[in-house]
């Protein structure tokens, strides 16, 4: 969404406008949720959270300083309401409570299924910190500079945390034998 | 051994991050370095594995729970105008979240002149009892001119935080190294403000103008009378401008 149009959006928003906020979620619902269910592995969590986040939002976008991305700013609430959400319920999950994937590929089901549960339960084994790194970056889509504007942390620090949950994923996928070192 | 040098060109090379320069000096080191190529066909099947994980469908319900439960709060000319605003963002649980409420509500619709103080009033409501200043910490520079005082309220740990500021500014309050028990932040809006928490560790405001804002710690169950020290950075633009301490005891 072109920002002159996410603007127009975020100020029909501010002047009370439901369809303007119908079209904003709409836009950013699926991601959120992606997002917020890479960083929790279940559903359910997600779902709470991509509402809390949107809740959030919306109720205070009369103080949105259009000088940000309304994305954002959506993001940093979804990724903060995801850590909030952790320590609420202080995850303690193994491979076998992540929720899998539904339907992946048609000729490699299981095995992609399982596979996938494995990467799941691999990034769920990061910190928090290295998690919403990868999620931003593979989930949401968003380079290195709106990471850091998204985390407020600088780009080098987008860069390194990257290479270190990178380097862990590799170290135990392959301790796992999914990757071949 | 490979370096961190031919690994950081790898990963930047995932991200479509590199320049034609550092593109070049990649395949270099990969044509020279078995290791290279083998620790970039190991990145590469992670890449592949993170990017093939379906996309999870939302819940059928999710958007119009969503739209039915937000309110979108209705800007009005006089309610916007020069007054000051004063919201607080109270959660988990506050004890003292009803006076806040009460107290929030009289601010920001019924008052353009609030006297100085008020804020402190309504730390006061919040937070009940005699304050005992434990530590504070003043700076000025081109950019941001700012006083932060650690005071105790009974059980509450209080920080306040005044800033004045052209640009914006990011205060990051680390709590990490302490037990206390993140309550809520309260925010005195004439400027911009917004302000993001991550519960158990940090509180993250980014501010312009001049802003009040508090942050409020319950004492833990397992708190020790003397606490680890909260650490206070501004920064602009990602480059730190002053960092110091202040040191809670109770």
């Amino acid at each position: 969404m072109h920002k002159e149009r996410e603007n127009e959006l975020v100020e029909a928003c501010q002047k009370g406008d439901r369809n303007a906020m119908d079209i904003l979620v709409r836009h950013y619902e699926r991601t959120v949720y992606n997002a917020a269910y890479r960083m929790l592995g279940n559903p359910d969590d997600a779902a709470d959270v991509t509402q809390v986040t949107f809740i959030k939002a919306l109720e205070h976008i009369d103080r949105f300083n259009p000088k940000f991305k309304f994305f954002s700013w959506i993001y940093r609430i979804a990724v903060n309401e995801s850590i909030n959400q952790l320590k609420r319920r202080k995850s303690t999950e193994s491979v076998s409570d992540i929720q899998a994937a539904p339907g992946p590929g048609p000729d490699e089901m299981l095995h992609s299924e399982q596979v996938g549960k494995e990467v799941q339960a691999v990034l769920m084994s990061l910190r928090e910190e290295y998690r919403s790194v990868v999620v931003l970056k593979y989930f949401s889509g968003c380079s290195y500079r709106e990471i850091g504007e998204i985390l407020q942390i600088p780009e080098k620090t987008v860069k390194s945390r990257l290479f270190s949950a990178r380097q862990q994923m590799k170290d135990r996928l392959e301790g796992l034998g999914i990757i071949t070192g | 051994m490979i370096d961190d040098r031919i690994k950081n060109l790898i990963n930047g090379a995932m991200d479509g991050e590199l320049t034609d320069a550092e593109l070049a000096e990649m395949d270099q080191q990969l044509g020279q370095s078995e290791e290279a190529r083998r620790y970039l066909a190991g990145m590469a099947d992670l890449d592949a594995y993170l990017k093939k994980l379906p996309e999870q469908a939302m819940p059928d319900e999710l958007h119009a729970e969503i739209l039915r439960n937000v309110d979108l709060p209705v800007q009005s000319a006089t309610k916007h105008s020069n007054a000051r605003e004063w919201s607080g963002l109270y959660r988990y649980g506050f004890a003292a979240a009803a006076g806040l409420l009460l107290a929030v509500g009289i601010y920001q619709f019924g008052s353009d002149s609030i006297a100085p103080g008020d804020f402190d009033q309504l730390v006061g409501t919040m937070a009940p009892g005699a304050a005992v200043e434990l530590d504070s910490l003043a700076f000025e520079t081109d950019e941001v001119r700012s006083t932060a005082s650690l005071e105790r309220r009974q059980d509450t740990m209080i920080l306040n935080i005044q800033l004045d500021s052209a640009e914006p500014i990011e205060v990051r309050v680390d709590f990490e190294g302490t037990s206390l028990d993140f309550q809520t932040t309260l925010e005195d809006q004439r400027s911009n403000l917004q302000v993001f928490e991550g519960a158990t560790s940090e509180v993250r405001a980014i501010s312009q103008g001049q802003q009040k804002f508090a942050v409020f710690w319950h004492r833990a169950d397992t708190a020790s009378d003397q606490e680890g020290a909260i650490t206070l950075e501004y920064s602009s633009d990602g480059t730190l401008i002053r960092q110091g301490t202040l040191v809670p005891r109770w």
